[in-house]
């Protein structure tokens, strides 16, 4: 950031245009009527960015709705956040609920509560604890997904990696019909571990299909191997 | 743009690729997006990929990754152009184009000491087209012109050089991607160039030392 920038801080409610900055803090209440370039943008309170945002570090404690792209080096979200286009970042850690009605694109991911996605998304790590859903395709290195029941039913429309790895949460005495599942149209992926996924085609390597999968076609190249509570319709070695 | 389409799988078998590689080579843009074509068939929807071009590209990374990251390749295989300036001779030296082009990109634009990527595309795409022998050097003069005045816009997408031809009169034109030109049945199709392949094979001859 070059010298001589000032910082912002809205207490209370506020408007401000754009511009660069050094730090912009929202206490309060907060919209910003332009595009916004800065080292830092903190969010304590309720916001919204009617423009670009394009950050070092996002930090949003709170509310906060971003009405352009967003695109930042580091992004951690506590509370919920609406992101209305396409969202690039570093590092990106969301604790609570977000909503991208764009593509998402990052390097490290991780989520513990609720995503939507409306478009794709592409990772070199993603992580999800609690209930996602992709519209989209999700492309990853890594896919790390675990099922939770009180955020619902998670859903992808084709996950493509090179590892995947998808655990539900263990429940005593609950059947496997009325636990949290993940539904996918199509995986692809070098390493498959799944469990409670229904999909339509699994495609992989070495492919494990543990406990509630329910799967209509499994194709793999080297290993298989199928949990006794599984239901594969037709499997095929290539 | 009628092409021959390979599906996924027999791309996998073919190259000996897992699903893994060919996601992150997606990923790291070493395969344009545009190539994923989706079809519906009897088994749900298949993705294909316009045959020859993905399997040369596919040989390419697998020969390259080795020596080189996988970003460098993306620059490579980008339609971006690269920070490069070269001279003259160099130009020459590392058979970019042949003499007999540069004297005539001389002719047009005057003696130049160094060549920046958007110059050094000029006179690449002049040497393909005039190599095609399909097209006059009057003519190939349209399509300098009118490269050097689009270059801008056409900065960082994938587009095609087309140069039309009916009843004597000529004229080119760029599309891009993804688009698809149809014409009356009295043009001729003179020339047609991707130009992303050319910028591709161009910073080839540019790195190759």
């Amino acid at each position: 950031m070059a010298e001589g920038l000032h910082d912002i801080v809205i207490n209370g409610s506020g408007e401000t245009n754009g511009g660069r900055f050094r730090k912009v803090v929202i206490r309060g209440d907060g919209s910003i009527h332009g595009k916004i370039e800065c080292a830092a943008f903190i969010n304590r309170g309720t916001s919204t960015a009617f423009h670009a945002v394009q950050a070092g570090k996002i930090k949003i404690t709170g509310q906060s709705l971003f009405r352009g792209d967003v695109s930042a080096e580091r992004m951690g979200v506590v509370g919920q956040t609406t992101f209305e286009r396409a969202v690039t970042v570093g590092r990106m850690n969301v604790i609570g609920e977000a909503d991208i009605r764009g593509h998402l694109k990052g390097e490290t991911v991780k989520i513990r509560g609720k995503v939507l996605i409306a478009g794709d998304v592409e990772a070199e790590s993603f992580t999800a604890i609690g209930g996602l859903s992709i519209a989209g395709m999700l492309n990853a290195g890594t896919v790390d997904i675990g099922l939770r029941r009180y955020v619902g039913t998670s859903e992808a429309k084709e996950v493509g990696c090179e590892n995947l790895r998808v655990r539900a949460k263990k429940w005593l005495f609950v059947p496997d019909v009325a636990k949290p599942a993940l539904t996918v149209e199509l995986i692809e992926a070098d390493v498959i571990d799944i469990e409670a996924t229904r999909a339509k085609v699994v495609r992989g390597n070495r492919v494990r299909i543990g406990a509630g999968c329910d799967i209509d076609l499994v194709e793999y190249k080297q290993e298989l191997e199928i949990h006794p509570r599984a239901a594969v319709k037709e499997k095929r070695k290539i | 743009m009628e092409r021959e389409l390979i599906s996924k799988k027999e791309l996998l078998e073919r190259t000996g690729i897992s699903y893994g590689q060919l996601y992150r080579w997606k990923r790291k843009k070493l395969i344009p997006e545009d190539w994923f074509i989706r079809k519906s068939t009897f088994t749900g929807q298949e993705t294909f990929f316009p045959r020859e071009r993905i399997l040369e590209r596919i040989h390419k990374i697998l020969s390259m990754k080795d020596s080189h990251s996988l970003d460098e390749l993306a620059d490579q295989f980008s339609p971006n152009p690269a920070e490069i300036a070269l001279s003259a001779d160099e130009v020459l030296k590392r058979h970019i184009v042949s003499k007999t082009t540069l004297d005539y990109f001389y002719e047009q634009t005057g003696a130049m000491e160094s060549f920046t990527f958007d110059k050094l595309l000029q006179v690449y795409v002049l040497e393909q087209i005039l190599r095609t022998g399909a097209i006059s050097l009057d003519e190939a003069r349209i399509v300098l012109a009118a490269l050097a005045d689009h270059y801008d816009q056409l900065q960082g997408k994938s587009c095609e050089l087309l140069f039309i031809r009916k009843f004597g009169l000529a004229t080119c034109l760029f599309v891009t991607a993804p688009g698809e030109v149809y014409f009356e049945k009295d043009v001729k199709v003179a020339i047609r160039l991707p130009l992303a392949r050319a910028i591709e094979e161009l910073k080839e001859k540019i790195n190759a030392t």
